[in-house]
């Protein structure tokens, strides 16, 4: 995609961007984006919005960004809050911190961060790596979904080969908070996994070939295969092996 | 036979993991509408269309290993993709000037006639011959021969090739090329880049699709 005849900008202070391609572009400070753009390199700072659709090889955002379009992207890392109104396609890895909220679906290979985690619709990764709060009203669907929960989280569907879901460690504030009973939570209607490990856990049912109901889960049933293991302080309304 | 089949029983019966079903479901192979989500006596579960999924789980379980799941996700797209079918008159009306490409606009009528891609390939290739003058045996030939060619020679730079060998025309040769050295007497009698008729075809089709989609 390097082109080297795309023109590059740099821009600083209150700043229009015209959408089009564009090589690199630099922004820092108050900036809106006009229309689509299309770039190899965007990297910006302060607040940001963008009136179109964004398709980036390499993202690189801090402070407030707003896309009102969808976002392709090869290769991101954001932090504090993203928002994007369109859905978030990528082809590599993003790594997301803070505020990160996508009204459409996310779609792609690798997702991993921290901080709260708002899908509009579905998720649908190869990887998705998460410490802090998760919602999505769909199915969140991938090979490898590791959550540390933090917080109240609330998800349609997990599916994937290997799920762990597990009480993420608490930083001093959510400590105090877990007293008055806003520790991490998921509240999730069904689990279908290869392997699967619950934490803190509320779900209707869970299917899957290996399965742990950790410490802090109520669980309605239970479908396994191979072997199925309960912590003490969960409770399991019904468990069966199928064959 | 039940016509519908529930998530557990779909991976006894057909042996396959959890991570599995949704992998494929994530790459296209399964598609989403065949996930149908229905209250039981256990709560919530998910049915599939019996017949539909054990098939297409045959098929994939019985392609190569090595294959890439993108690939197996066009090659099922692709059968769906090539049925599909416009109005001929709709299709002409979108191309372009003459300069533009090597099929000028036709007043053909075609009455409420529909083609596929691959039709519609090979009445612009009989259109071009037609043009230049050659017989109506000659240019149905053509049309024939180029509902032949597999999709992906037309994706790379391919060349028809009119052979006139010992006055008799209608022999017809394509090259993966979009140029080709001729040695010898028998020159073709005309050189016809499949490619971009080919082209041609997709941006019909391309615009078409784009103008119903706005249509709500």
């Amino acid at each position: 995609m390097a082109n080297t005849s795309l023109q590059s900008l740099r821009v600083s202070g209150s700043s229009h961007i015209p959408g089009g391609h564009y090589d690199e572009v630099h922004g820092s400070g108050s900036i809106r984006i006009d229309g689509n753009l299309t770039v190899n390199r965007l990297k910006t700072s302060g607040s940001i919005r963008g009136q179109g659709a964004l398709k980036t090889q390499e993202l690189s955002t801090s402070g407030s960004t707003r896309i009102e379009g969808s976002v392709e992207v090869v290769e991101g890392r954001c932090s504090g809050s993203f928002r994007v109104d369109g859905g978030l396609r990528v082809l590599g890895e993003i790594v997301l911190s803070g505020s990160s909220r996508i009204s459409g679906a996310i779609a792609g290979e690798e997702v991993r961060g921290s901080g709260a985690l708002r899908v509009g619709d579905e998720v649908a990764l190869e990887k998705l790596r998460w410490s802090g709060s998760v919602h999505c009203p769909g199915l969140v669907s991938a090979d490898v979904i590791e959550l540390h929960i933090q917080g109240i989280s609330e998800v349609g569907e997990l599916a994937g080969a290997q799920i762990q879901i597990q009480r993420g460690s608490f930083a001093t504030l959510t400590r105090w908070l877990s007293f008055l009973g806003t520790h991490g939570h998921l509240t999730v209607s069904e689990v279908s996994g290869d392997e699967v490990l619950l934490e803190a856990t509320d779900a209707a049912i869970v299917r899957g070939e290996r399965v742990v109901i950790g410490a802090g889960c109520r669980i309605d049933r239970v479908e396994y295969r191979e072997s199925l293991t309960v912590h003490p302080d969960s409770m399991v309304g019904q468990s069966i092996q199928v064959d | 036979m039940a016509e519908w089949i529930t998530k557990k029983d779909l991976l006894r019966e057909a042996g396959i993991s959890y991570g599995q079903l949704y992998r494929w479901k994530r790459k296209g192979l399964i598609p989403e509408s065949w996930f149908v989500r229905r209250s039981t006596f256990t709560g919530q579960e998910t049915f599939f269309p019996h017949d539909a999924i054990l098939e297409r789980i045959r098929w994939i379980q019985g392609m190569k290993p090595d294959v890439p799941l993108d690939d197996l996700a066009i090659k099922i797209r692709e059968p769906q993709k090539w049925s599909e079918r416009l109005p001929l008159d709709v299709l002409l009306a979108t191309l372009q000037s003459p300069a533009e490409g090597p099929i000028s606009p036709v007043s053909y009528a075609s009455g409420n006639q529909t083609v596929t891609r691959a039709e519609f390939l090979a009445f612009l290739g009989g259109q071009y011959l037609r043009e230049r003058g050659l017989a109506e045996a000659v240019t149905n030939d053509l049309s024939t021969f180029l509902l032949t060619v597999p999709v992906d020679w037309l994706e790379s730079p391919a060349t028809v090739l009119l052979v006139d060998v010992r006055g008799v025309q209608g022999r017809f040769l394509i090259v993966q090329s979009k140029e080709v050295i001729w040695w010898g007497n028998h020159a073709p009698t005309f050189q016809i880049s499949v490619s971009e008729l080919w082209s041609q075809v997709k941006t019909a089709w391309s615009q078409i699709e784009m103008t119903s989609r706005v249509v709500p």
